[in-house]
């Protein structure tokens, strides 16, 4: 099986070309070894660091930016979506506060990725 | 059941409420959109012309004279902007020179200053004139005005003295019995007398009333393109081409806010509400500009848009008394300068025979509030800070102006009805920065939520969380 | 009326880390915000991907504001919110409004970090009906992020810089159908990771040498007609074609906000849109400083931060009226560059230059001269106008310049 794909690690972009050999990948194109760990990683498990927002009552904002504690699988993005545009949380929110522990059973926490003052 | 309905508040409905909330007459204003003024009235130069271009003895001359009269009193009684800036009828060619000297004795037969003027002198006058330009007539009567500005502050003086305003109210039949029985989308109104003044739905809701009406709309597009406020000194009056079969022309004009704009082009369109703006009608704006002024570089110019005029195939107004039915329309170019004139007309040839229009006691003033000089604006946030939240930057409009505008007795009620009372989002960002906030402003005032504010007539917000359109 | 040694008109990005480092100088400055928060344009940028530089982590938009913020407050620096600024004065008078009142200060120096305004729809003049559902992508991210609204159903987006495709995956996310993105170039501005994350991960298609050439729409917007364009950029006659979209979002450039700027009298560069600076970024006022987006348009928010940093040096430096030379040698560039910063250098010391090319370059030379002297010779294997390059001049080269810097690129 052969993959072909752009490295996204530095403004370099490396084409790099992927083929599964058995058990283990090939890799070649990269020019360093952080871009064969992401080209293994996207065909494989692709991930994204995941953001939105969160509603929030108790203060001026009506909305928390939110951001994924490390990346989520890229089939997970939906789901997550889903559960988080169900909360609501209730101000004061100090940044990095975990919103939601363990979303899905992946390890991963959703945390506010800024302070928000209570204000009614 | 009403005294009067009148269907339409454009410029001519909101000066027909102004005039008639004066009498002891019950009267009514039916309007479809969300906003008053929102059609033909608010997508013109707003030039109070001075009345030497309408043929002789055409309603158009009569009662453009009237109206043009008429305004500087209205407005300072409403502390409404206008601004008698003065006009130039500028001519490229000796050929026209025949035409003009027309145009001359026409102005004085009406009583109309004008004063000729040539080569140095208009230079001196208009430095940045076309080079080609030869002679010119002078008008300095011609007058600008802020054209929803003045139907806002005549339907709000027009409310706070009796008249009914109700938005929304598109009228779909009308019959007639003793009285008139006016079939709308919000329920049925009954009057002895019924003016219809629905500009581009003129003839349509005419042959509500006479389904064997013969009266013809010809709909003519005008496209405008408008600079940034910093331009004003540019010019300083308008000017006008030698008109020609198909109208003024292109003009350039100033606006009371300080944009120029140059337009309108003039081209039959088929469907009514076509309001867009067309490659050819930007270029054609620019070719004929420049023969009158020296162009300005396009990256002044900030927004373009387009008017209709529901023409008369007859080229004047129709204003006509049926049996109590007033039909005032086909009221294209000078609509808006005609309108006071147009007003006294229908109340003194038709309305004053049909009731007896009793002044009545006891007026409640209104006066309209302008833009805030620092001054004002430094003794106003004294009783309320919030005149000194800034909310538009572009063009210094606080919290509290919006406030005002959402609370008055004709008050906005969607982004486009604050943007014409106190202008967000008509300056250089077109409200990137500030419409969220207005939103968030109209919701708060209504006590709604911001996914219930309409832009123009629809809302447009849907919450974060709702139906998934990816699907 | 009030004297104020240093005013900071902006307090973004820029605004905040001048302000942070002025304070570090000893300098007390008062720092003057419109908006009713700090943090600027940052606070509604949700997404991550900046700080890597500054801070060495990868933080959200929010984050990085807050980490600014927060230094801004612990060092207990003067500041007000809702504060407009409606007027500067040549003589560093400034006029301002806020629910207090209308006020006047006299300021010693000045610091513009006026931000950006977005490009819109009449600066572009797209014909068409004058249909409601035409925003600004910042726009529509500020209804979306700050107030929680997404404002149409089937999203067409113009513009495929990073700003573009960042709108992409956020108006899917917020469950609208972003039917597709059009470039009027024939390569997108965006950063790859970009392309892939916003894009090719939710199968959007990009549409290259396309543009709007028309918006249908009585009322709300019904349908975009769509052409592919030359290679000048002009629509072809015969490629249009519809698709149905009740929103379009317009990510088709920055300009920087300067109309205080102008009105002082401050010369302007009309290739940057802000005012012509010297290396010390100070502007053709003495002691009136400017620097972040309203200078010229960054990509990094990082090195806008940065600029704040060195715009402090800069006031501290004007302050204490460090020697002043009155060199001002005019830096030039060929017709291969949009601009480059600053307009005028003295010959005093070393100098960072920025600039930004017109057209993707690859493998040429970055070629520096002075009148008849080559100084600097810099093999560049790859050049794109959506990267703000920076060269710093070390002073053994400043010493051999005479009468002009200039910049060139040759194959």
């Amino acid at each position: 099986m052969k993959h072909e794909l752009t490295c996204i690690v530095c403004p370099r972009g490396c084409l790099i070309q992927l083929v599964k050999d058995e058990e283990h990948y090939i890799c070649t194109g990269n020019q360093c070894k952080r871009g064969e760990v992401y080209a293994i990683q996207e065909v494989t498990e692709p991930r994204r660091m995941f953001t939105t927002t969160v509603q929030i009552v108790g203060s001026k904002l009506s909305r928390c930016p939110v951001v994924s504690s490390s990346a989520i699988r890229k089939e997970d993005i939906f789901k997550i979506r889903d559960i988080l545009d169900g909360l609501v949380i209730h101000a004061p929110i100090q940044v990095n506060d975990i919103i939601v522990e363990n979303i899905l059973g992946t390890g991963i926490h959703i945390i506010a990725s800024r302070s928000i003052k209570k204000d009614a | 059941m009403y005294d009067i309905i009148i269907i339409g508040s454009g410029i001519i409905g909101s000066m027909l409420a102004y005039d008639l909330s004066r009498f002891n007459v019950s009267v009514c204003v039916l309007e479809k959109n969300v906003e008053i003024m929102n059609e033909v009235s608010s997508s013109n130069s707003g030039l109070v012309h001075v009345g030497y271009d309408p043929e002789d003895g055409t309603l158009k001359a009569q009662l453009n004279l009237i109206g043009a009269k008429r305004y500087p009193q209205i407005a300072k009684d409403l502390n409404v902007d206008y601004k008698q800036v003065g006009s130039l009828l500028v001519s490229n060619s000796m050929d026209e020179h025949e035409a003009l000297l027309k145009y001359a004795q026409r102005a004085t037969q009406r009583k109309i200053d004008v004063k000729y003027i040539q080569q140095d002198e208009i230079r001196r006058m208009e430095p940045n004139i076309s080079d080609s330009v030869l002679e010119a007539l002078f008008f300095p009567t011609t007058a600008i005005i802020t054209p929803w500005q003045m139907g806002f502050a005549c339907m709000n003086f027009a409310v706070l003295n009796g008249v009914k305003l109700f938005r929304q109210t598109k009228v779909i039949g009308i019959d007639k019995n003793e009285y008139y029985t006016v079939h709308t989308t919000q329920g049925v109104f009954e009057s002895k007398c019924v003016i219809n003044c629905t500009g581009l739905n003129g003839v349509d809701v005419a042959k509500y009333h006479d389904p064997n009406s013969k009266h013809q709309l010809e709909f003519r597009k005008g496209e405008y393109q408008v600079s940034d406020i910093r331009d004003e000194s540019y010019l300083n009056h308008v000017i006008y081409p030698m008109p020609s079969k198909l109208g003024k022309g292109v003009l350039a004009l100033k606006t009371i806010e300080g944009n120029l704009m140059f337009g309108p082009t003039s081209y039959v369109i088929d469907n009514r509400y076509d309001f867009s703006t067309t490659v050819n009608g930007l270029n054609e704006v620019d070719s004929k500009i420049s023969q009158i002024i020296k162009p300005l570089a396009k990256n002044r110019m900030i927004r373009q848009f387009a008017g209709v005029r529901p023409g008369s195939v007859t080229k004047d107004f129709i204003i006509e008394n049926k049996d109590g039915f007033i039909n005032v329309i086909g009221i294209d170019s000078p609509g808006l300068a005609s309108a006071p004139g147009i007003s006294e007309y229908v109340i003194e040839s038709f309305l004053k025979k049909d009731f007896e229009l009793e002044s009545k006691m006891n007026l409640v003033d209104f006066k309209w509030k302008k833009h805030l000089s620092s001054n004002e604006r430094n003794e106003l946030i004294k009783d309320d800070s919030r005149y000194g939240r800034i909310v538009c930057v572009c063009e210094t409009i606080s919290e509290k102006e919006i406030m005002n505008a959402i609370h008055l007795p004709v008050g906005a009620r969607s982004i486009k009805g604050v943007k014409r009372i106190t202008r967000p989002g008509s300056g250089r960002c077109q409200g990137g920065f500030c419409e969220s906030e207005v939103v968030r402003i109209l919701a708060r005032e209504l006590n709604v939520d911001m996914k219930d504010i309409p832009y123009d007539n629809d809302v447009f917000l849907t919450p974060l969380g709702g139906h998934d359109e990816t699907r | 009326m009030r004297h104020v040694k240093c005013v900071v008109i902006g307090g973004g990005s820029a605004g905040l880390a001048a302000a942070i480092q002025l304070k570090k100088y000893n300098i007390d400055c008062l720092l003057l915000e419109k908006e009713d928060v700090l943090g600027g344009i940052l606070n509604q940028c949700i997404h991550n991907g900046f700080g890597l530089t500054r801070f060495k982590e990868e933080l959200t938009g929010p984050s990085y504001a807050e980490r600014l913020v927060s230094e801004f407050h612990d060092l207990g620096i003067e500041f007000e919110l809702d504060s407009t600024v409606i007027k500067l004065n040549s003589d560093k008078s400034i006029e301002y409004i806020n629910p207090k009142g209308v006020h006047k200060i006299q300021a010693e120096s000045i610091v513009l970090a006026l931000g950006a305004r977005e490009r819109t729809r009449g600066n572009i003049m797209i014909p068409g009906d004058r249909s409601v559902g035409v925003w600004t992508a910042g726009s529509a991210q500020k209804y979306l992020n700050i107030d929680g609204y997404c404002v149409g159903k089937r999203v067409f987006i113009l513009g495929s810089g990073d700003i573009g495709l960042i709108m992409a995956r956020r108006m899917t996310i917020a469950k609208a159908k972003v039917v597709g993105v059009a470039e009027i170039m024939p390569y997108s501005n965006g950063l790859t990771r970009n392309l892939v994350q916003c894009l090719y991960d939710y199968d959007i298609p990009l549409y290259l040498s396309t543009t709007i050439t028309r918006i249908n729409g009585n009322g709300r917007v019904q349908s975009i007609e769509l052409s592919r364009v030359d290679e000048n950029l002009k629509p072809l006659s015969g490629t249009e074609f519809n698709i149905e979209v009740d929103t379009v979002l317009l990510s088709v450039g920055l300009i920087p906000d300067n109309i205080i700027t102008e009105n002082a009298g401050i010369e302007m560069d009309p290739r940057t849109k802000g005012p012509k600076i010297n290396q010390y970024y100070e502007t053709s006022i003495p002691g009136i400083f400017a620097c972040g987006n309203g200078l010229h348009i960054h990509d990094v928010v990082d090195f806008v931060s940065e600029e704040g940093d060195m715009v402090a040096k800069s006031v501290e430096r004007y302050l204490n009226q460090l020697g002043k030379s009155d060199l001002s040698i005019p830096v030039n560039s060929d017709s291969n560059f949009i601009y480059v910063l600053p307009q005028t250098i003295d010959k005093s010391q070393a100098v960072k230059l920025k600039f930004r090319v017109k057209r993707p370059l690859k493998n040429v030379k970055l070629v520096i001269r002075t009148k008849d002297e080559i100084i600097m010779t810099l093999p560049k294997t790859q050049l794109l106008p959506a990267e703000l390059e920076m060269i710093t001049l070390p002073l053994p080269l400043i010493d051999k310049i005479q009468d002009e810097v200039r910049l060139e690129i040759i194959a």
